[in-house]
């Protein structure tokens, strides 16, 4: 499961992999504030979250941009387009995202964060997030698009 | 509104896509992730610190039975011309008596001495008139040869002048049973001592006899202090709590330690001495602004040189926040110390050893103020029982005429071992005092 979420977040495989390792290590050292045995899975996953933001906070320099984007934006091609894709196809095309767009969308898509909470893991404004999240998605469709034309 | 359709589409299939997805590790992952995992024992700098005082504490140890073993006090030498002149006049008769023995050889000892160059030769009449004008006149020679080979021990002597029935020490006139006048009247120069005045005469010098014993002092010390603490290795305390900034300022503070101590004299210049002390450590910490971020709704404990802080109190992971934390770390301990004290010329002294602490009391104080999330100072399981230092010290000990001995120079304490028991925060206290202590008893 935490392997799973690393790849989500990171952009390569070897990313996701260091993103692995060093939260098993954090979920080793702080295993003793863990209260609820139960919930542990969230809290492994929430760990891996964090770590994954930190290893590009840190290591790429991210930075969010405010960029304005227009409703009247049409995506191309069929929107249902991704449901006929597997699973592994769908995890690279979410790797290619740009590192911000990519964080936004599993954060806000898949995690169910709004933009508020967001903006204050990330350091950005609301506004910032709604954006990158407007990017991420119409980029992800042009990719899964792009995709299917080539299996065509 | 199709857009927004479509996209909580997107988002749900994406979820839904990844819900309970599940990749499993390579057997090289695992591989990496075990060669980074380290054991879950005492961390390294904290067990070089205990090894580090264990280490010194034998040294010291060592060092002191090598200084009892070879440096203890030699008997003293005589002059070559002296020792010549005892050979020759050295004719010691065989005695069975224990008393004429030990007499018969004080007899070529003293007949190298002007005053009992004619004594006549040796007879057991003369050997027992020899004895007690001896135990009059060069007692206070002849005692402190007591110790060499032969001569019987003091309370054998006692017996045995009881049962020849002869008048004791307190005497001034010399024992003579035929009333003529004793060589002691004729040729001492000096006037006869009683046993107690000698013996009080006896130790005059540097170490003078303690309460106990000639041996053993025993003193109270009383110590002003100022005290502070060493901090560093402050790391990020939990996985969820991130802090950006951290800046803490350490006040130092003013004290008073006291105790007693028990010194052992192990020559005229080493002594070794333990005790019985009460120390104080006091001073304040002043975190200006820390900003953090919390990424989950747990508790987070951040311990701090004053204990731990418990931070988002309400559970909700508001972030971030930053806040400003004022304490003033106030701890007791109970001390045994194991100094040993060198004695240099005039009556200066250096000091150096080893201690142990138990805290007895943790009566620190904290205010949190300009908080963004709940906080709560909780000091519960922060700091460690046990700790080791160590203590150095000089000044010099001067006595009065009326025999009361003082010391007081400067001492400075040292904890080797961290004050808390996490290794994130590693603070060690330490003290500067002007040490003063009166020793029981007189020494004249």
């Amino acid at each position: 499961m935490m392997l799973s979420v690393a790849h989500r977040y990171a952009s390569s495989k070897t990313d996701a992999e260091d993103i692995f390792q060093e939260s098993v290590l954090n979920v080793f050292d702080h295993l003793h504030q863990l209260r609820e045995v139960e919930k542990i899975y969230g809290w492994a996953k929430q760990i891996v979250v964090h770590e994954a933001i930190r290893f590009y906070k840190k290591k790429r320099n991210m930075v969010f941009t405010e960029e304005t984007q227009s409703e009247t934006v049409k995506y191309e091609g069929d929107s249902d387009i991704y449901k006929q894709m597997e699973l592994e196809q769908i995890l690279q095309i979410i790797q290619q995202l740009p590192d911000k767009m990519r964080m936004v969308i599993n954060l806000y898509a898949i995690e169910g964060y709004k933009h508020e909470e967001i903006a204050e893991i990330l350091g950005i404004s609301v506004g910032t997030s709604k954006s990158n999240l407007h990017d991420a998605r119409r980029q992800l469709k042009n990719f899964m698009n792009a995709e299917n034309r080539k299996l065509g | 509104m199709k857009n927004e359709n479509g996209h909580n589409e997107l988002d749900k299939f994406l979820r839904e896509t990844f819900e309970g997805h599940t990749i499993e590790p390579n057997a090289e992952l695992w591989k990496g992730i075990e060669q980074r995992f380290a054991p879950k024992v005492v961390p390294l700098q904290k067990y070089s610190r205990l090894k580090l005082a264990l280490y010194g504490s034998a040294v010291v140890i060592a060092g002191l039975i090598f200084m009892l073993v070879f440096f203890r006090n030699e008997p003293p030498k005589q002059n070559d011309d002296f020792k010549n002149e005892l050979v020759e006049k050295s004719t010691i008769k065989e005695s069975t008596h224990p008393v004429e023995k030990a007499t018969e050889k004080h007899t070529e000892q003293i007949a190298a001495t002007s005053q009992l160059k004619s004594i006549p030769e040796k007879s057991v009449e003369s050997a027992q008139k020899r004895t007690d004008f001896f135990l009059v006149e060069i007692q206070p020679i002849v005692i402190d040869d007591f110790n060499f080979p032969g001569f019987p021990e003091k309370e054998e002597l006692r017996k045995l002048f009881h049962e020849k029935k002869i008048k004791t020490l307190k005497s001034s006139k010399p024992i003579n049973k035929n009333n003529k006048p004793s060589r002691a009247s004729k040729h001492s120069k000096s006037k006869p001592v009683s046993a107690k005045k000698y013996y009080a005469q006896k130790s005059k010098g540097k170490n003078q006899p303690g309460i106990f014993s000639d041996r053993f002092d025993l003193k109270a010390i009383v110590t002003p202090t100022f005290s502070s603490h060493t901090l560093n290795n402050v790391q990020n305390i939990a996985v969820d709590f991130d802090q950006k900034y951290f800046k803490e300022i350490e006040n130092p503070r003013f004290v008073v330690n006291f105790g007693v101590e028990l010194a052992y004299r192990i020559n005229q210049h080493l002594d070794i001495y333990s005790g019985a002390k009460i120390s104080n450590y006091s001073f304040g910490n002043h975190v200006d602004k820390n900003h953090y971020e919390i990424f989950s709704t747990n508790q987070v404990n951040v311990p701090s040189s004053a204990g731990n802080l418990l931070i988002n109190g309400d559970q909700i992971g508001e972030l971030p926040a930053q806040y400003k934390f004022k304490t003033h770390v106030k701890l007791l301990y109970f001390d045994i110390p194991l100094v040993a004290r060198n004695h240099l010329k005039r009556n200066f002294y250096l000091d150096a050893g080893l201690k142990y602490s138990y805290l007895l009391a943790d009566n620190t104080t904290g205010e949190i103020a300009d908080n963004d999330t709940k906080i709560k100072y909780d000091k519960i399981s922060g700091l460690q029982k046990n700790n080791f230092g160590m203590i150095v010290g000089a000044g010099m000990e001067h006595t009065t005429k009326s025999g009361i001995r003082f010391e007081f120079g400067p001492e400075v304490n040292l904890n080797l071992s961290n004050l808390n028991l996490t290794a994130n925060v590693i603070s060690r206290p330490f003290s500067f005092g002007l040490r003063t202590g009166i020793y029981f008893g007189r020494y004249n």
